[in-house]
């Protein structure tokens, strides 16, 4: 095991390296002037002002050395300023938007556990009858609609034509939890739908493994109650690959909240993200993107690590 | 959909087992499909049919079929009849046309077909790149293990620890024009890994099996192992796992079609009919319903002949 | 006066549509106020002008056609007291008057924290507002003002003449005001008594007090809290009606009551009466104003003729909303690279500017009923419309305008070097937003079906799409050929007209003799002696007739010339409940009404909540 650490934790550096680097690379290859972006189109008509700019910010020096120089900053924790909002850093930015991109992210995986914990086990229990059918069949829709779709006919419902709730913007959790919820419920279930598809198959087909374990069986002989055999006993086997897939699902969701921020205008780390690819404001673009991409990376080695333990056939050595 | 590579990582990996059961196949594979399933293979007939009429339609069957064309503005000016139609544009369904007309007068339902095209193309594009490379890459890891997995895995790792959405935003918005072909390459290339991930898996399982065991133990060569005994049987799960990435893709098209990252106008996609649809939300939302079911109905129709296929390639091996 | 031009001067003119025009590209609006009227019109107003009296103030006007924008106000009894959020199209790039490009948006913002020096008044002239009086020197090159008294910024520290020279020093190194200055002449700014201050100018400009109405030179700012930039935008400081107390950005800035603001109301009673303005950015118009339908916010800005529909359709179905519509000079359309082929062709651009349905591109534009048809830099409006440049420019006609493109097809000496009898080829861009991708594929359809046309349809975000037309690294050629974009404003006609019509690269001033005049914000690289040496000349005298003719003469020369084509000129509107009050009927300290919410930039001061 230690040995299967050890290579993972190596893996580890090393993707993070070549995530860094990609990431660099890619929004140094973005169209477009960093520094017309940073004096704005007023400024740009003096020539040697750009040039000087372009220098400050280091454009000039090959990509491998602006890449060395920035990762050094970065490993300290500073990943610039913005060149469009200047004088923020963009540690800060990320650090304010972290906790709004987290909580849809927390809030998604709880509606969709809420909804998908039940199902599935009705599914399983029921197995190939009528509940089992209308819960899959929920979840294979849920699972095939586009969470922008999801998102759109939210709003036409719940904003456009009901009118009980805002059709957009974020009231950060320091307003009140009330006031919070009606404005993060839609897009968390907007995200949620097809993390709950996913989640109710995979409890169904555990739980369905589950069922025919000699200790369930042995349950059963006992004469304990299906609902006692059922959350007790058969749910907790499910539940271990169901944490493993929750860890990958939070990074995929960190990453993912990028349209619907962009839809409900939530102002988290996938919404600024856009509104930088678009205003070329490459700082902001690579602090995010690295962000995101280490976080996922760490929670997948995690998640491998586990996958691991948990299942020795994999693991020859 | 912006998650959508890495959902493809988070859908269980299909991996061959024998746990479920599925009525042997021996009668023919299409009497023994669920009726779901059945539907769902006769929609997507119906979508690449119209796909490939749509892009046919005039050089192969001369507008056989009643389809409209789908750029046609009918209130704008119309050089043949030298005059500005009389068209409207959020129209309701007519007997004209059929699901009503767009913001700018077009035909609804001739978009609606001719969007099919650019899904058609990205998915098919991005499952054979899937296939060949990833099945090729993954099948020869997952058998050969060693410092090639470690590395060929290492690399996997490093393109599937982007947000699937920030790296096609970024390529994307590389290139300054466009085209299909280029959206298809694109998506076909970040298709590589979770394929990988997936044959890899399989290729680790059936290396694993007594009669591959048993082949090495004979002394059969390696190469021959592989494109004999590995290969064939992580195809099918790989072709099954296809149907289920096709459906990922397809809404990844939409999903950069609905920001207007994708084709270029006026060529229509379900996601750019949406995008466009949704200005006019208030005043009309049969416009946003649509392109929405189009999308929806084909993806859920790939989901379910993808898992048919799975479970169905679960009960062949268990048969091996 | 000599003709030939300062080189300095021109560049410096140059400079200033800049803002105009980048934010025209960002389908956003102008920065400022309304119709330049001639200055010596100004101080007569001032007295005539008398603000409204009686229950309902109008604003806006009954345009021609069936567009309607017309406002009623009720001005019943004014509430001191409650609080509004308003919901913006953008967030704003930052708080620094002087630094930060600064839009409809963002414009809504700063007049609740800044004060400005001079302001317009609903017939469009300006008048003092921080400022108690200013007088011009016989030539235009000299500007005396004095100070209201009694005035503290939000820190507390006094306003004095000395502020305003110590501000100049900022906005001498602020890339939003150093345009400004150069535009307007501006050379030295000096404390000539405790209140007096002096404008120096290096050039005639009769124009000057419009700048002193825009953010860049007008507002006020407290200059020692504006030593420290960076710490100045997080807690930014001036003698506005509202005191900045937080921002979160993209999510909400918040502003509260200045309990010492020096303004009042005609009965004497404290300004602003609200206490407290959230300000929330939401880009998507729909949900913006759904926000406001549902009471998540009481209003709701947008500059899309679309959304004002959409408006429309819901107050007349009920909703209880105001619509406060206003349509300016802003003109939408469209600009040709000059300098690339085909477009230097003049038949070309003539001929796609005859093959635009005019009424089918506003129509996409969700703009039928709302938005004017744009001839010209002016909207009918506009006192510098002219009826012989509406005349003049080109209107749609098929079978003239696939003449035209026939005969430069099959041209041997054709331009773009192709053989004679090949399609032309080209690419129309325009930003990735739904109603402009509408708009362009009408165009599109039309040009295409004369079978005579490839174009290619492009939609980058907005950086690439202003990068491209500026060409920074060619010289500022560009590498656009046919680009969507937004022109003009309601500032005195001068400060947009000038930048965009001067030699646009080095080449073209050497050739017309005004070697150091480049203007890179000549974005369609149209350059034409006879417009150039009218735009000057025009801020050279304050006599209207004068003015009006020299205008003129430039549209009717850009009708000939078409190196830009128009659609709908830019319909905007705050979309309030129906509670609120005060975007209309405010007035200036002098009593004046003024001049309501331009380009949907409301005047806050004044708001307040009816019962």
């Amino acid at each position: 095991m230690a040995r299967v650490l050890g290579t993972r934790l190596l893996r580890l550096v090393a993707t993070l390296f070549a995530v860094t680097f990609l990431s660099f690379l890619m929004t140094a290859l973005l169209p477009g002037d960093p520094a017309v972006a940073v004096l704005g189109v007023e400024g740009v008509q003096n020539e040697e002002l750009l040039l000087e700019v372009r220098e400050e910010l280091g454009l000039n020096d090959p990509i491998p050395v602006r890449y060395v120089n920035w990762l050094g900053r970065a490993v300290t924790g500073d990943l610039g300023e913005s060149y469009i909002n200047r004088g923020v850093p963009v540690a800060q930015t990320i650090q304010e938007r972290i906790p709004v991109t987290a909580q849809l992210a927390v809030m998604a995986i709880i509606i969709a556990l809420v909804l998908a914990i039940p199902l599935g086990v009705l599914g399983a229990y029921k197995e190939s009858r009528w509940p089992d059918t209308a819960s899959s069949a929920f979840a294979q829709i849920a699972l095939s609609v586009p969470n922008f779709i999801t998102g759109i006919f939210l709003i036409w419902l719940f904003s456009v034509t009901l009118r009980w709730l805002p059709a957009s913007n974020w009231n950060r959790l320091g307003n009140g939890v009330v006031d919070n919820l009606k404005t993060s419920i839609m897009p968390a279930t907007a995200l949620a739908m097809t993390q709950m598809a996913i989640f109710s198959r995979l409890v169904r087909s555990d739980m369905i493994a589950t069922l025919q374990e000699n200790f369930v069986l042995a349950a059963k002989a006992k004469g304990l109650t299906d609902r006692f055999i059922l959350l007790r006993h058969a749910l907790r086997p499910s539940s271990l690959s169901l944490m493993t897939i929750l860890g990958i699902n939070f990074g995929a969701l960190l990453g993912g909240t990028v349209v619907i921020e962009t839809l409900f205008a939530i102002p988290g780390l996938g919404f600024r993200l856009i509104n930088a690819i678009s205003q070329r404001d490459i700082m902001v673009i690579q602090g995010i993107t690295v962000f995101i991409a280490v976080v996922y990376v760490v929670i997948n080695t995690v998640v491998d690590l586990l996958y691991a333990a948990v299942d020795p056939r994999i693991r020859r050595s | 959909m912006s998650d959508a590579f890495p959902q493809l990582e988070t859908i269980p990996i299909p991996v061959a087992t024998a746990t479920e059961e599925v009525s042997a196949s021996r009668f023919g594979w299409f009497r023994d499909m669920p009726i779901l399933v059945k539907l769902s293979t006769g929609w997507l007939f119906l979508v690449v049919f119209g796909a490939i009429y749509a892009k046919l339609d005039e050089s192969v069957f001369g507008g056989a079929l009643p389809l409209q064309d789908p750029n046609l503005q009918t209130n704008n000016f119309n050089a043949e009849t030298g005059e500005f139609g009389t068209g409207e544009p959020l129209e309701g369904p007519s007997a004209s046309h059929w699901l009503g007309t767009d913001a700018i007068a077009r035909d609804t339902f001739a978009r609606l077909v001719h969007g099919a095209w650019v899904s058609l193309i990205v998915a098919s594009v991005s499952a054979t790149f899937g296939v060949v490379v990833g099945g090729l890459v993954g099948s020869l890891v997952g058998f050969v293990r060693g410092r090639f997995e470690t590395v060929a895995m290492a690399v996997i790792d490093v393109i599937l620890a982007f947000p699937a959405l920030v790296l096609l935003l970024a390529l994307v918005s590389i290139f300054e024009v466009r085209s299909l072909g280029l959206i298809s390459f694109v998506i076909g290339v970040l298709s590589i890994p979770a394929y990988t991930r997936v044959a890899r898996a399989n290729s680790l399982a059936i290396s694993n099996r007594e009669f591959v065991l048993a082949a090495q133990a004979i002394g059969t060569r390696r190469r021959q192992i592989l494109f004999r005994e590995i290969i064939p049987n992580v195809l099918p799960t790989l072709l099954a796992y296809a149907m289920v990435a096709a459906a990922f893709v397809v809404v990844v098209e939409g999903t950069l079609s609905f920001l207007g990252l994708s084709v270029q106008l006026p060529q229509s996609t379900w996601g750019n009919m949406i995008n466009q649809a949704r200005r006019d939300l208030k005043v009309d939302i049969s416009q946003v319903v649509w392109p929405s079911l189009a999308l929806t109905l084909t993806v859920l129709a790939l989901n379910q002949v993808g898992d048919y296929f799975q479970r169905r390639g679960a009960v062949r091996q268990s048969s091996l | 006066m000599t003709e030939r031009l300062d080189g300095r001067l021109a560049r410096l003119l140059a400079a200033l549509a800049a803002f105009a025009l980048l934010v025209a590209a960002c389908g956003g609006s102008s920065d400022d106020t309304d119709d330049a009227a001639p200055e010596d019109e100004t101080e007569a107003a001032e007295a005539e002008e008398e603000a409204e009296d009686d229950d309902v103030a109008e604003a806006g006007e009954e345009a021609e056609g069936d567009v309607d924008t017309e406002i009623e106000e009720s001005t019943g009894e004014r509430v001191v007291g409650g609080e509004i959020a308003v919901g913006l199209e953008a967030e704003l790039p930052g708080m620094r008057p002087w630094e930060d490009t600064c839009a409809s948006s963002c414009y809504n913002i700063f007049v609740t924290i800044y004060d400005k020096l001079m302001e317009s008044t609903e017939t469009g002239e300006y008048e003092p507002w921080l400022l108690e009086s200013i007088t011009p020197n016989e030539d235009f090159t000299e500007w005396v003002g004095t100070l209201r008294s009694g005035v503290t910024f939000h820190n507390g520290v006094d306003l004095t003449a000395q502020s305003l020279v110590d501000m100049f020093a900022i906005q001498q190194t602020g890339s939003q005001s150093q345009s400004q200055i150069a535009a307007s002449n501006l050379a030295t700014v000096e404390a000539t008594g405790d209140l007096e201050v002096t404008y120096g100018l290096s050039q005639p400009n009769s124009a000057f007090p419009a700048y002193l109405s825009r953010a860049q030179l007008g507002m006020v700012f407290e200059p020692g809290a504006a030593a420290d930039g960076d710490a100045f935008n997080a807690a930014p400081v001036g003698t506005g009606p509202f005191v900045f107390e937080s921002r979160d950005l993209d999510n909400e800035t918040i502003v509260t009551k200045n309990a010492d603001y020096w303004g009042t109301d005609s009965d004497g009673t404290q300004l602003p009466y609200l206490d407290k303005i959230s300000f929330r950015p939401i880009p998507d118009e729909g949900t913006r104003l759904d926000a406001t339908l549902s009471g998540t916010t009481q209003v709701a800005h947008t500059l899309r003729q679309n959304t004002i529909r959409d408006s429309r359709a819901e107050r007349d179905g009920g909703a209880e909303i105001t619509l406060f519509e206003f349509q300016g000079n802003n003109v939408g359309g469209g600009m040709f690279n000059v300098l690339v082929p085909p477009f230097d062709d003049i038949r070309v651009r003539k001929a796609l500017v005859q093959l635009t349905p005019q009424d089918q591109v506003i129509e996409a534009l969700g703009g039928t009923g709302i938005s004017l048809p744009g001839t010209q830099w002016f909207s009918p409006d506009s006192p510098w419309y002219s009826e012989a440049a509406a005349a003049a420019w080109p209107q749609f006609d098929f079978e003239a305008g696939k003449a035209l493109l026939e005969e430069y097809v099959n041209d041997p000496e054709r331009s773009d070097g192709k053989a004679v009898g090949e399609k032309i080829e080209y690419e129309l861009s325009c930003p990735p937003d739904p109603t402009l991708i509408a708009a362009m594929q009408v165009g599109f359809e039309v040009a295409t079906s004369t079978e005579l046309v490839d174009i290619n349809l492009t939609n980058y975000d907005q950086q690439t799409h202003i990068n491209y037309a500026l060409g920074a690294d060619n010289g500022f050629v560009g590498s656009h050929g046919a680009h969507c974009w937004r022109f003009s404003d309601d500032n005195d006609p001068s400060t947009s007209l000038n930048p965009a019509f001067a030699p646009p690269t080095a080449e073209i001033a050497a050739a017309a003799g005004i070697p150091d005049v480049v203007s890179p914000l000549n974005f369609a690289n149209y350059f034409d002696g006879d417009i150039f040496q009218a735009a000057i000349g025009a801020i050279r005298t304050d006599n209207f007739d004068e003015r009006y003719a020299l205008y003129e003469s430039i549209s009717l020369k850009i009708a000939e010339d078409v190196p830009v084509w128009w659609s709908g000129h830019t319909a905007t509107a705050l979309i309030t409940d129906d509670a609120v009050m005060g975007l209309v009927s405010w007035e200036l300290p002098s009593g004046t009404l003024g001049q309501g919410m331009p380009n949907a930039e409301g005047r806050w001061h004044q708001v307040w909540l009816a019962g």
